[in-house]
């Protein structure tokens, strides 16, 4: 009876997968007829045998955006064998952006128990890791012999990941993780990367600064030309929204004349309020040894309140060395600052206004 | 002899005085027992015998001759001698332990990483659990004398200390002598012996003797390996200077020297500054160079970068609770990762690694991730550091891989091994290279003892099964060799004992199996201490005549066990003596005048008790084990008895 009952609960999340799974793809597939796509743009082999056809789609603003392909390849789980197919999307460097399964023909696990959507997301995440051991193991070399599990669906004993490398694979699909991330990450995230590098212009350059993607933002970064007009709105940018840690490079890029210029100064004092902590103590170290415009000067004290006391030090250097750049007005929010008891950075504005 | 006046040295007058070996007392003693001293007698000026010639020639004549005293070295050493071979160990500096010692602070890493059963075993660990023991204050320091102590305790090794290798004699493919120079003696010490073991690191005495040698990395084509690069090179990974800080009451300022190199919040983005008692292993240079050669430039660059790193953690801003730190110590000597690889019959590759390849001709075993850094360093900070591919389970290491394809006599052991770049990755840190110390060194005197060469031991599959035995009888780290040792009088024996816990039954003593192997089973004899006095008897049908007992007991190989300027390495370690390991046991035997206790011990913490006493005619042992160091179980893993001549 209970057989019976794990089969209806089977087919009722089977059919609920299904469901949903026609209800994303209306929205997954790429039929948007206002964006261009450039077919087949790579064409290549996987396996040596399995030929595949890359397509470059281009966003709204008629730059490239992503490649596409949609693969075929056989896999087979501990004896149990299926085609896995997918729908692929690489970010314009090659990197894993992500993957749609086929609704008719979703992955599965040993025992055709179908991903959940922990799975999934497991799944996106080695696939987005370009150092998994997977690049330098089998996929027979991940599975230990010697510990094994009785499958009664096959009839037959099927060895268990070794606990070194348990969190690099999706549990009870061993072989579907690895071809996947070698697909992914093998010869076609090569192939894609060479052929951006090749076709790329100042545009897609700048497209790719703005974007949100901390790969394609730092290749901007070391690849952007300097002596174009565009470059100090690319650095600027990339220092105010760049992701990760790709504000820090950005900033160590900026010269003396444009830790100089008036504008450059000005944003990069506005930014201080929201960046992080190391951020602003890259901004106050470039600020220390530079003549900055009045106004910024008076924007800068205002900055005082996102600053942490260890900081006030440094902060305070910066103005010392503009002080006879303060005109009325800071020197008036300097006077209300050091006669506020309760805030704490006032015994050094009583210092600064000490000094002239 | 009266010593109150100090060491005089008489050694050395005109070349030709031959010294035989043994620790710098026995060495004086044999030189001139006619010496005057202070006390009952004044010194006689005329006696008095200051060598008149400068950089005079000692001659030594030894059967193993060991150049380089790091890790490698002091277990080639104390293996060789504890096998009865005469030795020379010829170290450079002052101080034993090279990347171990406190003169460069890098970590002793191995099998331990692999988070399982496997720290390893042998000489190696007599010499952690030593410290562990001996050193509470972990004083760096103190660890260089627990490797000074243990190696000048052997009467078989002769150490010179400050003696710099410089050149070589061979002949017909085979090394005759060596030289090393030790400038504060001046003397030039020549020493001829059978075997020559390199433990240099930098594999300069195989350089100097013709030995084939590989550098940099080879191209993914040579050995089929997925690790390596596209393209080969000269490139290798680089070497790192290690420093420690203390905090103080006070903010304690910091300048750099002007020739310290700048940073920014960018360069360390990839590397993590977690603590600041302790420096960094990603303070590194010199993969791009010829780490050998540009040695003092790289020292200073790598001085500029260790300053640099330093004002950076002081006065960027970014670490303000670092304002009461200063630095107390700075390392001098750059802690070298790869250099030379002297080649072997055989050439480890990563898929040796990965696949853990079970040799015929194993002799040692590593755990350590396939763990490669980019040649670059702190000069291209926008890359990672370290390239880390975790292992599944440890793997074998073989004796083809630890003596020279082309020079006859010449073993070696560490770093410069017979293994591509790949392979080095892993095979490079301290606890392996110890382990293939002590495989090299008990190699010689097994060669010497029974007529062999390292290549006939290789090609004759029942000398190395013998000498597998002997290796795992002294208690080396090796894996899927079973104790078969004919002589093992243990084996002939049925157990009985006291009590024991269901799964740690008596047996276990002679299963053949000393450790714990991840299969499962204990390999052990346990018995509850908590109603007191355990025994374990071991009883023979006829008696037999034994004058050797030695006892293997549990010293938690889960754990980590290694000295460390780093306070958070002490989080998974237990100092002191390991709770497991039984601390007091007697050890009776019924003979034919009855009952005897031979053995008496209230202080054990070592793994392996090696017991030699006079002959006897035993019907039975019995080991009565009183008190464990906090575990509430007795334990043991295995018994041997044996006859020695």
């Amino acid at each position: 009876m209970s057989y019976l009952k794990s089969h209806i609960t089977r087919f009722i999340r089977i059919s609920v997968t299904v469901c949903v799974a026609i209800f994303l793809l209306a929205y997954a597939i790429p039929l948007d007829s206002d964006k261009k796509i450039d077919k087949g743009v790579i064409k290549t082999f996987i396996k040596d045998t399995i030929p595949v056809e890359i397509d470059l789609l281009y966003d709204t603003d008629s730059l490239p955006d992503l490649y596409y392909s949609y693969i075929e390849t056989p896999v087979c789980e501990e004896g149990i064998c299926y085609d896995l197919k997918v729908h692929l999307y690489w970010d314009l460097l090659g990197n894993f952006s992500d993957y749609e399964e086929v609704t008719s023909d979703p992955f599965t696990k040993y025992e055709h128990e179908l991903f959940t959507a922990e799975d999934h997301h497991k799944l996106r995440q080695i696939l987005a890791d370009k150092t998994s051991p997977l690049a330098n193991y089998k996929p027979e070399e991940l599975v230990d012999k010697s510990k094994t599990l009785y499958s009664p669906l096959i009839d037959a004993v099927v060895g268990a990941t070794y606990p070194a490398l348990k969190n690099s694979v999706v549990p009870g699909a061993v072989y579907s993780t690895h071809t996947l991330w070698n697909i992914v990450n093998g010869s076609l995230s090569t192939e894609i990367k060479q052929y951006t590098i090749a076709h790329l212009d100042e545009a897609g350059i700048t497209k790719m600064a703005f974007s949100k993607n901390h790969d394609l933002q730092m290749y901007a970064l070391r690849n952007a030309d300097k002596e174009l007009e565009g470059y100090r709105d690319i650095l600027l940018q990339l220092i105010v929204n760049g992701e990760k840690y790709v504000p820090y490079f950005a900033i160590a890029k900026v010269d003396q004349a444009m830790w100089s210029d008036v504008n450059f100064q000005k944003s990069l004092i506005e930014h201080i309020e929201t960046a992080d902590f190391e951020l602003q103590n890259e901004i106050i170290s470039g600020l220390v040894s530079v003549s900055i415009d009045s106004s910024s000067l008076s924007t800068l004290i205002k900055q005082h309140p996102f600053l942490k006391e260890n900081q006030y030090e440094k902060f305070s250097t910066v103005l010392k060395n503009n002080i006879n750049g303060l005109d009325k007005s800071a020197r008036q929010a300097l006077q209300k600052i050091a006669t506020d008891t309760n805030n704490t950075f006032a015994p050094f504005a009583k210092q600064l206004l000490e000094l002239r | 002899m009266n010593k109150r006046r100090g060491f005089l040295k008489t050694l050395g007058i005109g070349s030709g005085a031959v010294a035989l070996g043994g620790p710098i007392s026995t060495l004086f003693a044999a030189s001139h027992s006619d010496f005057s001293f202070d006390g009952d007698k004044k010194i006689n000026p005329g006696a008095f015998l200051a060598k008149t010639e400068a950089y005079a020639k000692v001659a030594y004549n030894v059967d193993v001759c060991i150049v380089g005293g790091g890790m490698s070295g002091i277990c080639a050493a104390i293996a060789a001698a504890r096998n009865g071979q005469k030795v020379v160990l010829m170290q450079d500096r002052s101080r034993l332990g090279g990347n171990a010692s406190s003169e460069i602070r890098m970590h002793i890493s191995g099998a331990s990483q692999l988070k399982q059963v496997w720290r390893e075993t042998g000489i190696l660990e007599e010499l952690v659990l030593t410290e562990a023991v001996t050193n509470p204050q972990r004083s760096y320091e103190m660890w260089d004398f627990v490797l000074y102590d243990k190696v000048v305790s052997e009467p078989n090794i002769t150490l010179l200390l400050d003696t710099a290798f410089y050149d070589v004699e061979v002949n017909d493919s085979k090394i005759q002598k060596v030289w090393g120079i030790c400038s504060p003696t001046e003397e030039i010490s020549e020493i001829t012996a059978t075997y020559f073991t390199d433990c240099t690191g930098d594999g300069s005495l195989a350089a100097k003797a013709g030995a084939n040698c590989m550098r940099g990395r080879e191209a993914k084509s040579t050995f089929n390996e997925s690790l390596a690069v596209d393209v080969a090179d000269q490139k290798t990974m680089g070497n790192s200077i290690l420093f420690m800080a203390q905090p103080h009451k006070e903010a304690m300022p910091y300048t750099p020297p002007v020739w310290a190199r700048k940073y920014t919040t960018k360069d360390f983005v990839h590397r993590n500054i977690g603590s600041y008692e302790y420096g960094y292993w990603w303070l590194e240079l010199g993969g791009s160079i010829d780490i050998i050669g540009d040695g003092q430039q790289n020292r200073h660059d790598l001085l500029a970068t260790l300053f640099g790193v330093w004002d950076y953690i002081k006065n960027s801003g970014n670490h303000p609770e670092s304002a009461n730190w200063a630095l107390s110590w700075v390392g001098m000597i750059p802690g070298k990762r790869e250099s030379r690889r002297i080649v072997g019959p055989y050439i480890m590759k990563q898929q040796d690694v990965q696949a853990a390849t079970l040799f015929e001709d194993r002799v040692a075993y590593g755990g350590w991730p396939l763990d490669d850094h980019p040649p670059g360093g702190m000069d291209t900070t926008g890359d990672v550091p370290y390239v880390s591919i975790p292992l599944k389970e440890p793997y074998s290491i073989p004796f083809r891989s630890l003596f020279s394809d082309n020079i006859k006599n010449l073993l070696f052991a560490g770093r410069n091994i017979s293994v591509s770049h790949v392979a080095l990755s892993s095979t490079r840190v301290m606890a392996t290279c110890a382990t293939l110390g002590q495989a090299v060194g008990t190699a010689a005197a097994y060669c010497m003892n029974n007529n062999l060469t390292p290549d006939s031991l290789v090609n004759t599959s029942t000398a190395m099964s013998k000498f597998q035995q002997l290796l795992l009888k002294q208690d080396q780290a090796l894996l899927g060799i079973k104790n078969e040792d004919e002589d093992d009088l243990a084996k002939s024996a049925r157990v009985k004992s006291s009590s024991e816990t269901s799964d740690g039954s008596a047996e276990n003593i002679l299963d053949g199996i000393n450790r714990n192997i991840a299969d499962g089973k204990t390999h052990q004899w346990r018995a509850s201490l908590e109603n007191g006095e355990q025994w374990i008897e071991l009883k023979w049908k006829k008696p037999v005549r034994i004058n050797q007992i030695q006892l293997t007991f549990d010293t938690g190989l889960d754990r980590f066990l290694r000295m460390s300027p780093q306070d958070w390495v002490y989080n998974d370690q237990v100092r002191g003596a390991q709770p497991e390991t039984i601390a007091a046991y007697t050890i009776e035997a019924e003979t034919n005048d009855g009952a005897k206790k031979i053995i008496d011990i209230d202080n054990n913490y070592l793994r392996l008790a090696s017991h030699s006493f006079e002959e006897i005619s035993a019907k039975s042992i019995r080991i009565n084990v009183t008190k464990s160091h906090g575990d509430k179980l007795a334990r043991l893993f295995e018994v041997r008895c044996y006859l020695e001549n």
